[in-house]
């Protein structure tokens, strides 16, 4: 180890060879007392230059936004209704409307005219006696019959004559139990002048276009709305999950019949038993989605003539409508800030990130600028 | 050591700017780059002359500064490689040093000034600190803002690396046989 003393000594000799400007002191001196500036100040950015940056920030911020927002529309943006005339549409112009995930079809309110009977769009789905329809080049090729899984529902507002709310109730039971259905839930309110009752039936899906047919000429149909959800892609996932997962528990089965040690033993029967369970859960996900695809839901509400719709509200004034107003104004504020606040979000992101980037490369722009 | 008084500050920093500028050489490796330093260092010094602690705690609080100092210079000319002044490198690794320099320097010197060049930062710092410019374990410790027990391992690490130095071993031997 180098001694102390003598690196000092080392120290001092390579130190004295460096030349002391004779006026250094003198000039730090002078710098120090006089009141400019010191000379190694950075200068400033002319401010056009400065307002060229900014210009440049704030226009990369809203190119930014701008490219970001259109692609998170566009994926949210999906063809999901598809109105049908007031007239019905026929078995064809239904299926020109399906989509592989599902498709919709809404009828606008039809008045006091009764339409002729409804055929409701059946995507992909077509009755088991019925010959497909050949594919338009327009329409994607629908799978074969046996094989597509669709879960249809639906929504019809009658009105009836006054006085037939019940026996109308009564008949949509007939209906349903009569194609094989039954009913799901039935509310009726009978108390004041203006009886109404709501039903949901729940019929085969073979049936269920007779049963909406059926259900039309009950009465005044002032809204009908159907809508039918391909779910043949989840349904064959979960069976081959399901095939997958018997396949596991079987060679389980099979390493625990040969296994000797008991870590081994222990392993095998916790594996079998966290694959037992995803069996369970695959098997109730898809009796779930066979009984929505064996059954269709069709939801009636009966209402008499004249009677004000179902869930409408006496038109208000004064105090009333304008605290109505009040809080339907707050509400959309509200959700106005939610709907937002997404953009909101990623322009902060942005300009968070452009501040660093900026504060980063600072010092190049100041040098390059200037 | 008494500065309070504006003439008492100036005198102070006129005897010590020798002393300041070669270990800011020393740690820098680079004249042009030490009187900068230096320079900064006291305009520091000058502005915040308030602050200047009386007595023995001066010195070490003007080293704080100008070791500060020539650590933003370093920080400086890492972040900006090009625009260096071209004199520290060539100095010290480069076959043709200038000319004035190697005239004015000795074999021993040059050998030193080498030898320091291979020690990193932190451990250069201390070793010109303490064995330049003087100053105690505590008050380089101060002057770092490290702990003592930091600036003593560290003292220890670069005199071990310092005696490993081929070249700066070698003189040693030699000046301990001309002994």
């Amino acid at each position: 180890m180098i001694d102390e003393a003598e690196l000092r000594e080392l120290l001092e000799e390579a130190a004295a060879a460096f030349e002391v400007p004779d006026d250094g002191a003198a000039r730090v001196l002078e710098l120090a007392t006089t009141p400019a500036e010191p000379k190694r100040r950075a200068p400033r950015l002319r401010k056009p230059r400065l307002g060229l940056i900014g210009a440049l920030a704030v226009l990369v911020a809203v190119g930014g936004v701008f490219v970001l927002g259109t692609m998170v529309g566009s994926r949210h943006t999906t063809p999901k209704t598809q109105a049908v005339g007031a007239q019905g549409g026929t078995g064809a112009a239904g299926s020109a409307g399906a989509s592989d995930n599902g498709s919709a079809s809404e009828v606008a309110p039809l008045g006091r005219v009764a339409a002729p009977a409804f055929t409701p769009a059946t995507p992909k789905v077509a009755a088991p006696a019925e010959p497909v329809a050949p594919p338009t080049p327009a329409v994607p090729v629908p799978p074969e019959a046996d094989t597509a899984k669709v879960i249809k529902t639906g929504s019809i507002q009658l009105e009836v004559r006054k006085g037939a709310v019940g026996p109308t109730l009564s008949r949509l039971t007939s209906l349903a139990t009569g194609l094989g259905g039954y009913v799901a839930d039935m509310k009726t309110a009978e108390g004041d002048d203006n009886p109404t009752g709501s039903t949901t039936l729940r019929v085969p899906v073979s049936t269920f276009e007779s049963l909406v047919g059926s259900v039309r000429t009950l009465g005044t149909v002032k809204s009908a709305t159907t809508h039918g959800q391909d779910v043949t892609a989840r349904y064959v996932d979960l069976q081959a999950r399901l095939t997958a997962a018997r396949a596991t528990l079987d060679q389980l089965y099979t390493i625990l019949h040969n296994a000797s040690a008991v870590g081994d033993v222990l392993a095998v029967q916790d594996r079998i038993e966290a694959t037992q369970t995803n069996i369970d859960e695959l098997q109730g996900e898809l009796n779930v989605v066979n009984d929505q695809t064996s059954y269709a839901g069709l939801s009636v509400d009966v209402a008499q003539q004249g009677a004000p719709a179902a869930g409408a509200t006496a038109p208000q004034s004064g105090l009333a409508k304008a605290w109505h107003d009040a809080v339907h104004g707050f509400t959309h504020g509200i959700e106005a800030i939610i709907a937002h606040s997404g953009t909101v979000l990623l322009v902060l992101l942005i300009g968070v990130g452009l501040f660093f980037g900026i504060r980063a490369g600072w010092p190049w722009l100041r040098r390059h600028l200037v | 050591m008494g500065v309070a008084d504006t003439e008492g500050l100036e005198g102070w920093l006129a005897t010590s700017y020798a002393s300041a500028f070669r270990t800011a050489c020393l740690i820098l490796r680079n004249p042009a780059d030490a009187e900068e330093a230096v320079q900064d260092a006291f305009l520091r010094v000058w502005r915040f002359r308030a602050a200047v602690p009386a007595g023995d705690g001066a010195r070490p609080w003007l080293y704080r500064v100008l070791v500060n100092a020539c650590c933003s210079k370093m920080r400086h000319d890492r972040a900006r490689p090009n625009e260096t002044s071209g004199a520290d490198l060539p100095e010290i690794e480069g076959p043709d040093p200038l000319p004035d320099v190697v005239a004015s320097q000795s074999e021993t010197a040059e050998a030193v000034r080498r030898a320091l060049a291979e020690l990193p930062e932190h451990l250069r710092v201390p070793v010109v600190l303490r064995y330049y410019a003087g100053l105690n374990e505590r008050e380089i410790a101060t002057a770092i803002r490290r702990r003592p027990g930091t600036v003593k391992s560290r003292l220890h690490e670069a005199r071990r690396r310092l005696s490993a130095d081929a070249r700066l071993a070698s003189f040693v031997a030699v000046s301990e046989m001309d002994q």
